[in-house]
């Protein structure tokens, strides 16, 4: 071969090395697909990687408005605002983040058959806890098999088999279709999917674990003092990308002076839950920056209102107090104007839910003429006294604005301020957490994800978080759940929504803005800094990996 | 003659009972007692003189409304200053809270809750304890042994620590709060009577009634407990200002008093906002109520321990 001949071969190859690479880059191979027949249409995007591996620095100091569980850092037992941790620890298959509700985490590739009786993930290559210990599908076989939290009956009674077919890929066998799965089993909706190291919960124990967390997620868990501080420490090997701050420290201050001086004084970077009496000095200080953070609409519940002898089985009494509150009143005393009044319970940002801004579902009127005439045909013409107003917690002012105008038409109560740890416990059993038929609990549950999730919690008999039991909407939720029609299930959940609000069974008050109130220290400067609540509906900044302080 | 001898002591008599009712008068603590006086009276006639309701907004004028939202009318105007500040108005001499309520007729209905909370939790701790303290130092024996033993280690609980865990295992209400009080201050009465006791136990009227065969159950309540009853008076006074604290406190934390009822501890607590925001006199009124309180059952506690002392009271 001569000199001419070797340098054009040479140029061939490179060409032909440059198209493949181009070719590659534009057209991305088709993953292999794992099951067979015809699968469902997905809509899972892709994770954001980031190529570039920068370092860690400073340290992210956030004040959360209410006490801190231990619980919430055990996804096998998933109750309550427990996200927040998770995002922190631990890494799911496929959860919500910036790029889409169903975001590819640990699994890169997903699969369901159009007859939702198979589901087949596929995991990243290389994965491991943050003690180095291999992360493959015998860990996530064995979180479902050990869930306990929320829907683990309906995970455990729709479970055939588990079929690991490699250290990467794995597949669930269902007895029956199971259209919900994906829904679900992504990170918003149960604790199931998000994956704990086999190994060592083996080896600490429930309550170790609860005391030592330890997974595949962004952050380290460093320590702990229980109910008051959480610390955590970057993970530098995490697949995504390494956090931008080194260190987060979590500290639970219920106090909103508390917390306005912490981000005065530059303590705390991230404040929680800035509505009521200080929003307006939040918003007036050109030191710190706030978002609203739209989440979901605050609502009423009445734990034993199925039993006859609560005043509040009466729907008219139930209409009474709806009609009791005056929400725009409300909203601009603790809001500053900023959240809506709202008529219906679910956020419109969950999939499939009816706006309660007058275009889908009314906005309650507020009455107090109606409410008095209501109840007095309903019997109590001198209004009656119930035993408790339960409120979330600490919005305990507010609380006391709604008390007050129930007691302007005759319903009188006292306020019982539990501590977050106690009212999420006592919510997530539904019903069965509150004694007694004479109470009122309010509540609030911004989490991503559909709205069917939120109706299979709370509203129908038997729910994991149960506080509705009417054979209506039972009639309409076994409707739903015999269907594999995308369309009509969801005309079906919607009619349960109706039902719900026009029923009375939950009383809708505003969609809450969960303002966030941000220090000096936080980066980007100005106004960017909002990207960091991309997340749709949800109730805190995550993920955590992309926050940036100044060092 | 005779006559006039019999007069001449009686007359001495009167005029020493005057001299000695004068100067018991003269040493008693005017101030400390018009307080007390005072807030009992305003707690007892609260609901005849408070000046609004004390749940209940205060209705504002279309003026007020216009001022403050804008609005021609709304349900309430809320943080109304104290009248001699700008903005100020005299039917809300205290001015309004958050929720536009007069601060004035909730202090008078708070001093209510704080008076009747402290004093029945008081009394009904002193009641177990006088009764315990007297059983163990005149029964003696095992009984001295398992109430003594007990009492040691309820003392050592801390106090406030273990009202609030009482306060979270009975949950949240005015006679939870009375019942944690009596839980938490009976062994101060038990260990002070119990030692009173011992010495009397040993006193001649006390060895007669027994070498008289009079009951047990007689010389307990006939002879005994009038005897501990200075001692008795002495602590409640003092254990008085330190009951208002711990109801203050556990309302203050959410534990005590439940919302919408008012109590200054809690009017307080619902009011830490409004201090930073410049709203201090929602917070420091109760606040001065408390010490007022306070302070005053402190002295009258020190002047009824000097005067039932007769060493303290002659020095």
């Amino acid at each position: 071969m001569d000199k001419r001949s070797s340098a054009l071969s040479a140029l061939l190859t490179l060409v032909a090395v440059w198209c493949g690479v181009a070719w590659g880059q534009a057209a991305p191979s088709t993953p292999k697909p794992i099951l067979a027949g015809p699968l469902a249409k997905l809509d899972i995007k892709d994770a954001k990687i980031e190529s570039v591996r920068g370092i860690s620095k400073g340290t992210l100091n956030i004040g959360l408005h209410f006490g801190l569980d231990p619980g919430w850092f055990d996804p096998l037992g998933y109750y309550g605002p427990a996200l927040h941790f998770y995002y922190l620890v631990h890494d799911a298959l496929i959860k919500p983040m910036p790029q889409g509700e169903f975001t590819y985490s640990l699994a890169e590739h997903a699969e369901l058959t159009a007859s939702f009786t198979k589901a087949a993930f596929r995991l990243r290559p290389g994965l491991k806890f943050q003690d180095g210990h291999a992360l493959t599908t015998a860990d996530v076989k064995w979180n479902y098999e050990n869930y306990r939290g929320y829907n683990a009956k309906l995970f455990q009674d729709k479970l055939d088999r588990i079929e690991i077919v490699d250290d990467r890929t794995i597949v669930f066998h269902f007895k029956e279709p199971f259209v919900d799965f994906l829904d679900l089993y992504n990170g918003a909706n149960s604790g199931i999917g998000w994956i704990v190291p086999r190994h060592y919960y083996e080896r600490v124990g429930q309550d170790g674990f609860k005391a030592r967390p330890m997974g595949a997620g962004p952050f380290k868990f460093v320590s702990q003092e229980a109910g008051q501080q959480a610390s955590f420490e970057a993970w530098s090997e995490y697949w995504r990308r390494p956090p931008g701050v080194k260190v987060i420290t979590v500290r639970a201050i219920r106090d909103l002076a508390a917390r306005m001086a912490g981000l005065q004084t530059g303590e705390l970077d991230v404040a929680y839950g800035m509505t009521g009496k200080l929003l307006q000095r939040v918003m007036a200080d050109p030191k710190l920056r706030w978002d609203p953070n739209f989440t979901a609409p605050w609502h009423l519940m009445f734990p034993g209102y199925t039993e006859p002898s609560s005043p509040f089985h009466d729907k008219r009494v139930r209409q009474a107090v709806s009609l009791a509150i005056n929400r725009p009143f409300l909203v601009k005393q603790e809001t500053q104007g900023i959240g809506k009044p709202w008529g219906n319970w679910i956020s419109h940002e969950n999939r499939d839910a009816l706006r309660g801004d007058g275009t889908e579902l009314p906005v309650p009127p507020y009455d107090p003429a109606k409410a008095k005439q209501l109840l007095a045909e309903a019997g109590y013409p001198n209004g009656f006294d119930f035993d408790w107003y339960i409120p979330f917690v600490p919005y305990f002012d507010m609380a006391e604005r709604i008390l007050t105008d129930l007691r302007a038409v005759g319903l009188r109560s006292k306020m019982q301020m539990l501590d977050a740890p106690a009212y999420m416990a006592q919510t997530s059993k539904g019903r069965k957490g509150f004694p007694g038929n004479r109470t009122i609990v309010q509540r609030i549950d911004p989490r991503p994800g559909g709205a069917k999730a939120l109706i299979r919690l709370y509203a129908v008999c038997g729910g994991p978080a149960s506080y509705i039991c009417e054979p209506k909407i039972e009639a309409l939720w076994a409707k739903h759940e015999a269907s594999i029609d995308p369309a009509e299930r969801e005309r079906v959940a919607k009619e349960i929504q109706r039902v719900v609000v026009e029923d009375y069974y939950l009383v809708p008050l505003y969609l809450q803005p969960f303002v966030h109130a941000v220090g000096p220290r936080v980066l980007p400067e100005g106004e960017a800094v909002h990207h960091y609540w991309d997340t749709v509906n949800a109730p805190f900044p995550w993920p955590w990996e992309v926050w940036q302080v100044k060092g | 003659m005779a006559t006039v001898l019999e007069r001449a002591p009686s007359l001495g008599g009167l005029s020493h009972v005057a001299r000695r009712s004068y100067r018991i008068v003269a040493d008693v603590p005017a101030i400390p007692l018009l307080i007390l006086g005072t807030l009992t009276f305003v707690a007892v006639f609260a609901p005849v003189i408070a000046p609004h309701r004390k749940l209940t907004p205060v209705k504002p004028t279309p003026a007020q409304c216009q001022a403050r939202f804008s609005m021609t009318d709304c349900p309430y105007v809320d943080n109304v200053p104290p009248f001699w500040m700008s903005g100020g108005r005299l039917d809300t001499p205290l001015g309004t809270d958050f929720l536009g309520r007069d601060v004035l007729s909730r202090l008078m209905y708070g001093a209510r809750i704080s008076l009747v909370v402290a004093l029945t939790g008081t009394l009904f701790a002193g009641a177990i304890g006088t009764l315990l303290g007297v059983l163990a130092g005149y029964m003696g024996k095992w009984w001295d042994q398992i109430i003594m033993r007990i009492t040691d280690a309820w003392l050592t609980l801390p106090s406030l620590v273990f009202a609030i865990l009482l306060s979270s295992v009975r949950g949240p209400g005015v006679w939870n709060v009375v019942l944690i009080l009596a839980l938490v201050f009976w062994s101060r009465y038990s260990r002070a009577v119990r030692g009173e006791v011992l010495a009397l136990r040993e006193r001649d009227f006390v060895k007669l009634a027994e070498i008289n065969g009079i009951s047990t159950r007689t010389i307990v309540f006939r002879h005994l407990l009038p005897n501990v009853m200075n001692t008795v008076m002495v602590l409640f006074s003092l254990q008085l200002g330190v009951a208002v604290i711990i109801e203050a406190s556990l309302s203050f934390l959410g534990v005590g008093v439940p919302p919408p009822e008012p109590s200054w501890g809690l009017m307080m607590a619902q009011e830490r906002e409004s201090l930073m925001d410049g709203k201090w006199w929602l917070a420091v009124f109760p606040g001065i109520g408390i010490s007022m309180l306070v302070l005053s059952a402190n002295m009258l506690g020190d002047w009824l321990r000097v005067r039932l002392d007769p060493q303290l009271r002659n020095r």
